[in-house]
Order: C-alpha cells, then sequence, then structure tokens
C-alpha cells in the first residue's frame, strides 16, 4: 500500500484509494487450475467432506495387514494379492462415490442459482477453462480417495508383500491410474450433468447417490432379465468393479471389459451432452 | 484514443434484432449509456465483452475484437453485472480474491489487491463477513470491488445504483465518479436512471429501440436540446410555422396541440422571435425551453428515435 512519511515522529497517512494494478499475471490458458483449486478449497471447509477424505485411508491400514497375513500365510488363507487389490478398490470406490458427491453436487447447480456464470465468464475464462476446472476438481478428489491411499499401500506390496520388487508395484500403481481415470471421467461427467440440471446443490447431491445406486440395480435387473450377464455393467460399481478384475490380474481381459468400457463411454458421453446442452447459451464463451 | 469504438454493430437473438447498426465511440473518461428497458444496452455491453456470437459490424474494445479474442478483451476490462451475482458460501474478501485470481493474479497479489479495493469501496470491516449475509448495497460495492481488482482499463458498470437507497446510491455514484475521473480509469456506465448519468458522465450515449439517437458530449445534448423552443401563438399556428420555417427553423406542429416546437439554427435567439411575430403580424403569446434538463432532453432524444425507427 503507497504511503507517505509525514515526517519522524509522527503518524503515517495510508492512501486507501483506488490504484492501477501495473504487476504481473498469469497465462490464460491456466485459468481451469484455480477453477479446480477453488472448488477443493470450497468442498474442504465441509467437514463431512474432511472426514470422507480421512476415512479414506483407513481401509489401507486394514489391507495392509492383509497383504502381510497373505504374503506370509499363503498356505492358510485362501486370497491372493490380486483378491486383495480387488477388493480395495471395491471400498475406495464407496469413499469415489462420496467424494463425487461433496465436489459434484454444488459444482454447477448453485452457480446458475446465484447467477455465478456471469462472475466466471465476465472475465478472462473460456467455458472449456470452466467446465474443466470443475471436472478436475472432482477427479483430484477422487484420485485422493482412490490414488493416493492406493500407492501407498502398492508401495507397501512392493515391500513386504508376497510378491516384492518394482514390477509388482508398476503393476499396481498403472492400474490404479487407469481405473482412477475411468472413475473420474464417468462419474465426474455424470454428476457435473445432473448438477447443471437440478435446482439446488442439495438436491442434485441426492439424486447423484439415487443415480449411483440405482445404476446398480437397473444392471443387475437388466442382466437377470435378459440373461445377459453383460448388461450388469452399466451399474457403476459393477463396471469398475469388473474392470478392477482385470487390471488386478484376477480374471483375464474379456468381452466382460469392453462391455464395462463401453458403459462407461456411454455414461460420460451421454453426461457430457446433457451439460453442454443445459449450458448452450454459456458454451461459445 | 478511443476506448470502445462500434461501427455498424448488429445483434440479433434468432429472429429478433435487438441492435440496429449502432456506430459510437467510447473516450477516456466517463460515458453514460442511456436508454429505456429493452432499448438494447445489456446486449451492447454483452457484445463489448464478447459474449455474444460474431454478427455484422465492427466492434473494437482497447484496440481489440471482442468477438476473435474474448479473453484478452476481459483480461482489460473490469465488468459489474446488473444481476445480484455471488459465489455462495465466500466471504467478500475471499470473493473478491477470487476474482482477481480469475483474472491472472497470482494468490498472494490477488489476496492483497482484495484488501485494497475492498477498504476502497467502503467494505474494509465487512470483508471477512460471508457475502450472503451482505445487504443490497453490500452486495453492489462488492461486485464493484470484484470489477475493480485485475486493475482494469475500462470499467462496464450495468445499473450499478440498482436496488439501493438514496444514500447508497450517492456513495456508488461517488465511487464511480473517483475511478472514472481521478484515478485513471475510465467507465462506461449503463443506466435507465437519468440523475446517475448526469451527476457522473462527460459524455453519453443514447440507446433507443436499438438505434443509437445521440452520442456526444453531455453539454451538447443538453445545449443541443435547450435550443428547442415550445410556442404559443394567438391565432393563426400553420402561418407562424411559415414565418419560422422561413427562418431557418425546423418546425414541429403537432396535429390538435396548441403549441408549436422549433428547433433554433446557429444565430437566432429566443428573442428574435418575439420581433420575427411582430414583423409579420402575430402575436406571440409564450416562448418557452422545449427541454430543460437532462431528462426532457432524455425523452425528446427516445422520442424522436423511435419516431424514426416505427
Amino acid at each position: 500500500m503507497s504511503q507517505e512519511a509525514a515526517g519522524a515522529g509522527e503518524a503515517r497517512i495510508y492512501d486507501q484509494g483506488y490504484r492501477p494494478w501495473t504487476g504481473p499475471r498469469g497465462a490464460v490458458g491456466t485459468r481451469f487450475w484455480i477453477v479446480a483449486w477453488h472448488e477443493l478449497a470450497q468442498a474442504w471447509k465441509n467437514k463431512w467432506f474432511r472426514r470422507v477424505v480421512w476415512a479414506s485411508f483407513f481401509p489401507l491400514g486394514v489391507f495392509s495387514v492383509l497383504l502381510i497375513v497373505t504374503s506370509r500365510l499363503g498356505g492358510v488363507v485362501q486370497l491372493g494379492p490380486a483378491d486383495t487389490w480387488v477388493q480395495f478398490w471395491g471400498v475406495q470406490q464407496l469413499f469415489a462415490m462420496l467424494v463425487v458427491y461433496h465436489l459434484g453436487r454444488n459444482a454447477i447447480a448453485e452457480d446458475l442459482r446465484t447467477g455465478a456464470l456471469a462472475v466466471y465468464f465476465s472475465r478472462p475464462v473460456s467455458f472449456a477453462q470452466y467446465l474443466g476446472g470443475k471436472w478436475l476438481a472432482v477427479a483430484l478428489g477422487v484420485a485422493g480417495v482412490t490414488l493416493a491411499p492406493g500407492m501407498v499401500l502398492a508401495v507397501f506390496q512392493a515391500l513386504v508383500g508376497e510378491q516384492t520388487g518394482p514390477l509388482v508395484f508398476l503393476r499396481a500403481a498403472l492400474s490404479l491410474v487407469v481405473l482412477t481415470a475411468l472413475l473420474a471421467a464417468v462419474e465426474g461427467a455424470v454428476v457435473l450433468a445432473i448438477s447443471s440440471l437440478a435446482p439446488r446443490g442439495r438436491v442434485a447431491g441426492i439424486v447423484w447417490v439415487l443415480v449411483f445406486f440405482l445404476s446398480a440395480g437397473l444392471g443387475a435387473g437388466l442382466a437377470e432379465a435378459s440373461g445377459v450377464e453383460a448388461l450388469g455393467a452399466l451399474g457403476f460399481p459393477d463396471a469398475h468393479a469388473r474392470l478392477a478384475e482385470r487390471l488386478f490380474g484376477l480374471r483375464d481381459l474379456d468381452v466382460a471389459a469392453l462391455w464395462a468400457l463401453g458403459s462407461h463411454g456411454l455414461w460420460t458421453l451421454g453426461a457430457l451432452g446433457i451439460v453442454l446442452l443445459r449450458l448452450r447459451r454459456w458454451r461459445g464463451y | 484514443m478511443n476506448l470502445v469504438e462500434c461501427q455498424q454493430l448488429e445483434q440479433a437473438y434468432g429472429a429478433l434484432t435487438v441492435l440496429h447498426g449502432v456506430s459510437l465511440v467510447v473516450e477516456p473518461g466517463c460515458t453514460g449509456l442511456l436508454g429505456p428497458n429493452g432499448a438494447g444496452k445489456s446486449t451492447l455491453v454483452r457484445s463489448l465483452l464478447g459474449q455474444l456470437p460474431l454478427q455484422p459490424g465492427r466492434v473494437r474494445v482497447l484496440g481489440l475484437d471482442p468477438a476473435r479474442e474474448p479473453l484478452a478483451v476481459r483480461q482489460r476490462v473490469g465488468y459489474m453485472p446488473e444481476s445480484d451475482v455471488y459465489l455462495p458460501g465466500m466471504s467478500g474478501l475471499d470473493l473478491v480474491a477470487y476474482c482477481g485470481q480469475l483474472s491472472g493474479l497470482g494468490r498472494v497479489d490477488a489476496v492483497g489487491r482484495a484488501h485494497e479495493v475492498l477498504h476502497y469501496v467502503g467494505l474494509g470491516e465487512a470483508r471477512y463477513r460471508e457475502v450472503d449475509g451482505y445487504s443490497t448495497g453490500m452486495r453492489q460495492r462488492a461486485k464493484l470491488a470484484a470489477a475493480l481488482v485485475h486493475g482494469p482499463e475500462l470499467l462496464l458498470l450495468d445499473e450499478p445504483t440498482t436496488g439501493l437507497d438514496p444514500g447508497g446510491r450517492d456513495a456508488m455514484l461517488e465511487l464511480v465518479d473517483d475511478v472514472s475521473h481521478r484515478r485513471g480509469l475510465s467507465a462506461l456506465l449503463s443506466s435507465h436512471i437519468l440523475q446517475d448519468i448526469e451527476r457522473t458522465c462527460d459524455r453519453v450515449v443514447v440507446l433507443a429501440g436499438g438505434r443509437v439517437a445521440f452520442s456526444g458530449p453531455r453539454a451538447e445534448f443538453q445545449r443541443r436540446e435547450a435550443r428547442r423552443v415550445r410556442l404559443r401563438v394567438k391565432a393563426d399556428r400553420e402561418r407562424l410555422a411559415e414565418v419560422l420555417r422561413a427562418a431557418g427553423c425546423q418546425v414541429e406542429a403537432r396535429p390538435g396541440a396548441a403549441d408549436l416546437e422549433a428547433e433554433l439554427p446557429e444565430g437566432l435567439g429566443a428573442e428574435e422571435l418575439w420581433r420575427l411575430a411582430r414583423a409579420h403580424g402575430l402575436q406571440l403569446r409564450r416562448v418557452e425551453p422545449a427541454s430543460a434538463s437532462l431528462e426532457m432532453a432524455y425523452q425528446q432524444a427516445v422520442g424522436a428515435a423511435r419516431g424514426g425507427g416505427a
């Protein structure tokens, strides 16, 4: 703040008037990071979001013990490393669903309700950066509860597991990265679509939880009624589980994995279409 | 250098044309964008921000084409929207700092600037409170702070005094006057409240029906309209109209009205009219300015534009 010294021993007079900004400015192309970090910071203020994140590290302890047990007592405990990873992923994807709930429900619904889109699009932020930032926030949140504890577990496995070494770590780490990216893509897109249609963030949150569980029921129901087991992949949990089983090496890559990928693609593209349609007025910004 | 230049700008929403060949310039200082509701003011402002697709016509804001380089324009322009916009769950400081970050300032710089501009707009004490709990006047000030935080060269203010009580309105206009006349910043103030324009602006652009009814210095706007007089004659109104036309006046004689309205040419004063009438054997009863205030001038200009556009 500019100031003038009135003289030694006298009080300074501070100019609180407006002054132009002549300092540096960041590149326009990086504004999606600003949007994403803002979303994460806002969510972090919510104690339930913080609890979900902390709680997501609890299974890490349990599965670390399981890894030790399976490596030391392989003949007694009928649970291989791949089983452990699949079960670990099954638990973490529930935490991911809760993180998606917290980060995604308000993302667009509250901006539409409060007119905040005018805040973004009167500034050097493009539509793609806005939407990319909102999605990135969800993706980073998901990575925080799946990838972060997963990587720690992978390191642990590489050090003390039944099979040790860098290749073991790489296999687990790559699988985790791919699964996290797929989960973030599909669930991030779906929650943003729901948020863009909902009148309030709270409503979007409820609808998201319903869609998550109902999609599983719908997939299972269709699979049973039609006798085509692959249709179960329409549900998020089932599709995630199928992909996890293949990537962690519990099963070989087969048509079921393709069905799961196809289901993810359909959900993602459909959700993206809904968002673009809902925000068509702002699309050219 | 002109801050804004529009040449034959057209804007349409589907089949509805909102701006019809708008041509205007905005010079440094404070310019008022006047017009009734639906005149196309907000559409013009959105065009300047590059928020509307490319349409016929040419627009330059700070030398840039907003339709082709919208982000570069928005980097250098501060916009205060008319509607009540805010991000829920944020304090005034967080909101303004976030707006600074979105405009390219680093986190530390943005927070520092947010403190400064919030003090400047009079929200220094309330800056840690959530914006959701602000009064209308405080939200307007917060919006102004958000428009100022990144140090724009041009401010676009869309109805900045909407919803304010007289005290709040005074304070807001004082701030607009200060930034545009003493802080080296230029402003385009869109409003339908004439007193706001009269108090803060050096130049006026009047929009009516999507057309420019007047563009120029405010004083000229009022002076031009001050040359319009209303006359009442005892009898033979048509003959007086002929005499005035012969003297170079533009005369308007509305059917059924007892009065005549005339725009006097340069060099012909109102006192000359009495002599002219006497010389032709006509008895003038009254001569008075047809539009003395900015409000009357505005109504004349808007009325004329609507008549021309109809």
